[in-house]
C-alpha cells in the first residue's frame, strides 16, 4: 500500500535526521506520491487518517529543510532551485492525493482530517510557488475551494484539525484553512520576495482563527470576496459575479497588525518561533506596509480597480535599474543633460583630475544596457518581458525607468511573475512620467568633510505646489542631518532630505525642505 | 605487522617511558609570574621561575627568548627552585565584560517535537514597555525595528529623546498621508518619555486631524493619567467635544470657553504639531519644481499613445 510505504519513508526522515536536500529520498517521496495518485480517492479515504497524518509530517520535514533555504541571503544555487522547485510541485501532488480521498470521505471519521490535509497542502503549494518563482496550477485554488464545499456538505466545518505550522501544532478549522490558503493567494501575486511570503504565511497561520466566512457581504467593509463554485482567487471590491460567494472578513486585522507593531516595540518578533522570526526586520516591515496598504485598500470608499491595460506586442524599450543607472542613461539619451566631464573623460584621467569624476565618467560609459519586451501598457503602469533567465537581478523594490521619447518614466517594481516557461513579466507602477535626472552636492560639516555629488532623480507630485515633490537617492547616500546643494541654472537652492517617503530595494524617495536660495554670480 | 603499527607502538614506548622519568610534573601550572616568583628572582636568565611565563597564559610577556620550554629537560646548570608560599595566591579578579549575546540560538537540528503552541499567545504579550525594562536582544530588536519603520526619523531609542524633532517627523509623516505611522511614532516618545507633555499634544492633535475619535479618546485618557494638572487639558478637552462629542470625559470639563479663540495654520488650531508659518521655504519649493520642470513636455506620452 502507497500510503504505508509513505509513512515508512516519513518516519526514516524523522528519526535518521534525514533532510529533503538528498535528492535521493526526494525521489523516493516523489515515487510514492506519484503512485499515490494512481490510487483511486476511496481506497486512499479507507486510510484517511493515516494519509492525513503523513501529510503533517511531511509539512513538519518541508519546514524544517526550508530554513537553509529562505534565511539565506546568497543568490540560489541550482540545488537550492531544484529543492523549492520540487517542494512547490510535491505540496500540489499532495494536495491533490488529499483532495481526492477527502471528496470519497464521507461517513467516515478521517473526512475533517483529509479536508484540513487538502487545504493545508493547498496553502503550502500557493506559498512554495511564489518561493520558487513558477506559476501556480490552475487547478490549485479549485481544489482548496471544493475541500471546503466537501466540508460544508458534511458538516464538518467546525471540526478542529491538528496542523503543523513552522515548529508549531496549530488546531484549526476548515474555514480557518481556507482563509490562510486564499490569503496567499492573494497576497503572493509577485509583490512579495520570498522570505517575505514566509513571514505572511507565518503570520496568518496564527491569525486565521480570527477570520471569518461568510455568505452575506459584512457591513464593516473590511472584507475580500471569493467564488467557491470556481478556482477563482480571493478577491477585493464589489462581487462581480453571481455564483457561490464567500465573503472573508478580516476585521481582526488591524488589532493584529497592532499586535505585532507593539510586539516590536517591546523587543519581540511575532510570532516568536520558526523560520521568519530569523529574517532581517526590514522584511517583516515590508509585509507589515503590504498589510496596510491592503487595510486601506478594502477599507476606502471607492477602492482603486486596476486600471485597463492595453496589451503591447512587438515593441522594445530600453530599461533602466537603479538611481545610478536611471541618472545615467537620461544624461545619455538627453546630450542637454550630459554630465559635462563625460565626454573627456581620457582627458581627465591623463590630466590627473580628481578620480572620483574620472569614474563616475567611465561608469556612464559602460553603462549596462538592458533592452526589454514592452508586454502591456496602462494610465499607471508598464508591463516588461524578460526572457527567462535575463535580468535576474530586477525584483520587486527596484526602481526602474524607461525611456519615452525624451521623457523618463520612472517606477517601483511591484511584481514578478512567472509567464509560462518562457520568461517573467515584470510589473512596474509609474510613479511619473517626467522624472528629472539631478546632480547633488552634499554640503561639507564641520569638520570639512563629507561633500561630494551625488546622483539623484526628482520626482515631480501631484501637487503644483511642490509639497508632494520628491527625490530619489540610493540608500547609501542618504542622511537625513547633510545639507545638499541642487544648482539649477544660475539659482542654488539648500535642501535637506528631511524624510522618506518610499522605500525599495537600495533608494530611497525623500521629501524635502528648501532651506535656503542663492542666486550665482553669472 | 604493518610498518604504521610498529610506529605507533613505538611512539607509545616513548611516551610511556618519558612519563615515568618524571617530565610531566614539570610543566609549570597557569599563573601568573608575579604570583609565582619572589622580588628579584623572575628575572634572572635561565631560571625555571621564567619558565612560567611561556605557558598558555595567552600574554605575551617580557622574557628572555633564550630560556627553556615548559616540559623541556633543565639544564644542568640550572638553579634548584626555592619554594614560594604565594605560588598558589588566588588569580587577579576576572575584569566585568559585558555578557556575550548570540545573533541567535543555535538551530536543533534533531528529529522532530511537535510542541503544542498555546492558542492566542500574541494576546499578553501585546502590552508595551520602554526600552529600559528591555534585555539585550530585545532592545537590539526594538533598535532595528525602529531604524527600519522610521528611516530618517529614527536611528536608536536615544533619539526619541529629541522630542522637537520627533514631532516634526510626526507632522511630516502626517501631511504625506501616513498618519498611522506619526501616530506610532509619537507613542514611542511618549513610551519611552512620558514626562514629555508636548509629544502627548502632538499625538492628541494628529489623531484629531485624522478624525479618529477612538484614537482621540484613548489618547486623551492615557494623557489625563500622565498628566492630570496640565494647563492645556480645557484645550484637549475643546477638541475631544468636536471629534467625540458624546464621550463624558469631555462633557465634564467646563465649556465656558470661547471655541473661536485659536489661530494656527489650521482654523481653530491649537498648532502642537508645530507646524511652520514661514512659507518662505515653501515658496522655494515651488519655484524649484518650475525651474526643474521647466521645458519639460506634460502631455500624452508614446506609450501612452500605445496603450
Amino acid at each position: 500500500m502507497s500510503v504505508v510505504t509513505l509513512l515508512d519513508t516519513l518516519a526514516d526522515c524523522h528519526e535518521g535526521e534525514l533532510t529533503l536536500r538528498s535528492p535521493d529520498l526526494r525521489g523516493r517521496i516523489a515515487a510514492t506520491l506519484a503512485s499515490l495518485a494512481r490510487v483511486p480517492g476511496r481506497e486512499l479515504a479507507s486510510r484517511g487518517t493515516e494519509l492525513a497524518e503523513s501529510a503533517q509530517a511531511f509539512r513538519c520535514i518541508l519546514n524544517r529543510d526550508q530554513e537553509s533555504l529562505l534565511d539565506n541571503p546568497l543568490q540560489w544555487t541550482p540545488e537550492d532551485r531544484e529543492l523549492a522547485h520540487w517542494a512547490a510541485n510535491a505540496t500540489w501532488r499532495w494536495c491533490a492525493a488529499a483532495a481526492s480521498a477527502a471528496d470519497a470521505s464521507a461517513g467516515r471519521d478521517s473526512a475533517a482530517a483529509l479536508i484540513g490535509a487538502t487545504l493545508c497542502m493547498a496553502g503550502d503549494s500557493m506559498k512554495w510557488h511564489a518561493i520558487a518563482s513558477m506559476p501556480c496550477p490552475n487547478e490549485l485554488m479549485a481544489r482548496a475551494s471544493r475541500a471546503l464545499r466537501v466540508a460544508e456538505t458534511l458538516g464538518v466545518t467546525e471540526t478542529e484539525v491538528v496542523c503543523e505550522a513552522d515548529g508549531a501544532t496549530l488546531t484549526r478549522q476548515a474555514p480557518h484553512l481556507y482563509a490562510r490558503a486564499l490569503l496567499l493567494g492573494y497576497l503572493t501575486s509577485g509583490n512579495l520576495t520570498r522570505q517575505q511570503v514566509e513571514i505572511a504565511d507565518a503570520w496568518i497561520s496564527r491569525w486565521s482563527r480570527d477570520y471569518a466566512l461568510s455568505r452575506t457581504a459584512p457591513a464593516s467593509g473590511t472584507a475580500m470576496w471569493v467564488d467557491v463554485s470556481k478556482g477563482h482567487r480571493l478577491r477585493a471590491g464589489e462581487v462581480a459575479v453571481a455564483g457561490d460567494v464567500r465573503f472573508l472578513v478580516l476585521d481582526a486585522l488591524p488589532r493584529q497588525l497592532a499586535i505585532v507593531e507593539r510586539g516590536f516595540h517591546s523587543g519581540r518578533i511575532f510570532p516568536g518561533a520558526g523560520v521568519s522570526v530569523k529574517f532581517r526586520i526590514e522584511e517583516h516591515v515590508a509585509v507589515l506596509d503590504h498589510l496596510h496598504r491592503l487595510l486601506e485598500q478594502l477599507r476606502a470608499k471607492e477602492p482603486s480597480r486596476r486600471a485597463p491595460r492595453t496589451l503591447v506586442e512587438g515593441a522594445t524599450v530600453e530599461v533602466f535599474a537603479g538611481v545610478r543607472e536611471i541618472a545615467a542613461g537620461a544624461r545619455m539619451a538627453n546630450p542637454a543633460l550630459r554630465h559635462p566631464q563625460s565626454i573627456a573623460t581620457l582627458a581627465l584621467v591623463e590630466d590627473g583630475s580628481r578620480l572620483r569624476d574620472a569614474i563616475d565618467s567611465l561608469q556612464e560609459i559602460e553603462l549596462k544596457r538592458r533592452w526589454m519586451g514592452l508586454a502591456d501598457v496602462s494610465e499607471d503602469g508598464i508591463g516588461l518581458h524578460a526572457p527567462l533567465g535575463d535580468q535576474e537581478d530586477i525584483g520587486v523594490g527596484d526602481l526602474v525607468a524607461v525611456s519615452e521619447g525624451g521623457t523618463l518614466a520612472v517606477g517601483e517594481v511591484t511584481r514578478r511573475v512567472p509567464d509560462g516557461t518562457a520568461g517573467v513579466v515584470i510589473g512596474v507602477e509609474i510613479r511619473t512620467r517626467s522624472a528629472r535626472p539631478v546632480r547633488l552636492q552634499r554640503i561639507a560639516g564641520a569638520d570639512g568633510r563629507g561633500a561630494r555629488e551625488l546622483d539623484a532623480v526628482f520626482i515631480p507630485g501631484a501637487d503644483a505646489c511642490g509639497r508632494a515633490d520628491a527625490l530619489v537617492v540610493t540608500e547609501g547616500n542618504y542622511d537625513p542631518r547633510a545639507r545638499y546643494e541642487l544648482a539649477i541654472d544660475d539659482c542654488v537652492f539648500v535642501i535637506a532630505l528631511n524624510r522618506v517617503r518610499r522605500q525599495g530595494r537600495g533608494w530611497l524617495s525623500c521629501g524635502f525642505e528648501v532651506l535656503d536660495k542663492e542666486q550665482r554670480a553669472a | 605487522m604493518t610498518p604504521s603499527f610498529i610506529a605507533i607502538a613505538a611512539l607509545l614506548g616513548f611516551v610511556t617511558l618519558f612519563f615515568f622519568m618524571g617530565h610531566s610534573g614539570r610543566v609549570v601550572p597557569e599563573m601568573p609570574a608575579k604570583g609565582r616568583s619572589k622580588p628579584g628572582s623572575a628575572s634572572k636568565p635561565g631560571s625555571k621561575n621564567s619558565t612560567g611565563s611561556r605557558t598558555n597564559t595567552g600574554l605575551k610577556s617580557p622574557v628572555d627568548p633564550n630560556t627553556k620550554l615548559a616540559g623541556t629537560w633543565p639544564p644542568k646548570s640550572s638553579t634548584p627552585v626555592t619554594p614560594d608560599p604565594n605560588a598558589f595566591a588566588p588569580a587577579p579578579a576576572v575584569p566585568d565584560l559585558d555578557a556575550l549575546v548570540w545573533e541567535s540560538p543555535v538551530p536543533s537540528r534533531g528529529p522532530i517535537t511537535l510542541t503544542r503552541e498555546p492558542e492566542r499567545r500574541d494576546e499578553p504579550a501585546a502590552k508595551a514597555g520602554n526600552a529600559s525594562g528591555l534585555d539585550a536582544g530585545a532592545r537590539r530588536i526594538r533598535e532595528r525595528y525602529l531604524a527600519a519603520r522610521f528611516p530618517g526619523a529614527l536611528r536608536s531609542t536615544a533619539d526619541l529623546a529629541d522630542t522637537d524633532r520627533i514631532i516634526k517627523c510626526a507632522r511630516l509623516l502626517f501631511e504625506d498621508g501616513f498618519a498611522s505611522r506619526a501616530g506610532e511614532l509619537l507613542d514611542l516618545v511618549s513610551e519611552e518619555h512620558p514626562e514629555s507633555e508636548a509629544a502627548w499634544l502632538a499625538n492628541l492633535e494628529i489623531a484629531f486631524l485624522d478624525r479618529n475619535p477612538e484614537r482621540y479618546v484613548r489618547l486623551a485618557h492615557a494623557f489625563f493619567r500622565a498628566h492630570p494638572e496640565s494647563p492645556d487639558w480645557p484645550e484637549v478637552a475643546r477638541l475631544g467635544r468636536r471629534v467625540a462629542p458624546m464621550h463624558p470625559r469631555f462633557a465634564q470639563t467646563s465649556a465656558g470657553q470661547n471655541d473661536e479663540e485659536h489661530i494656527g495654520p489650521w482654523p481653530q488650531m491649537p498648532n502642537w504639531i508645530q507646524a511652520n508659518w514661514d512659507l518662505t521655504g515653501e515658496l522655494a519649493a515651488s519655484e524649484l519644481r518650475s525651474r526643474l520642470m521647466g521645458g519639460v513636455l506634460i502631455g500624452t506620452s508614446p506609450l501612452q499613445k500605445a496603450a
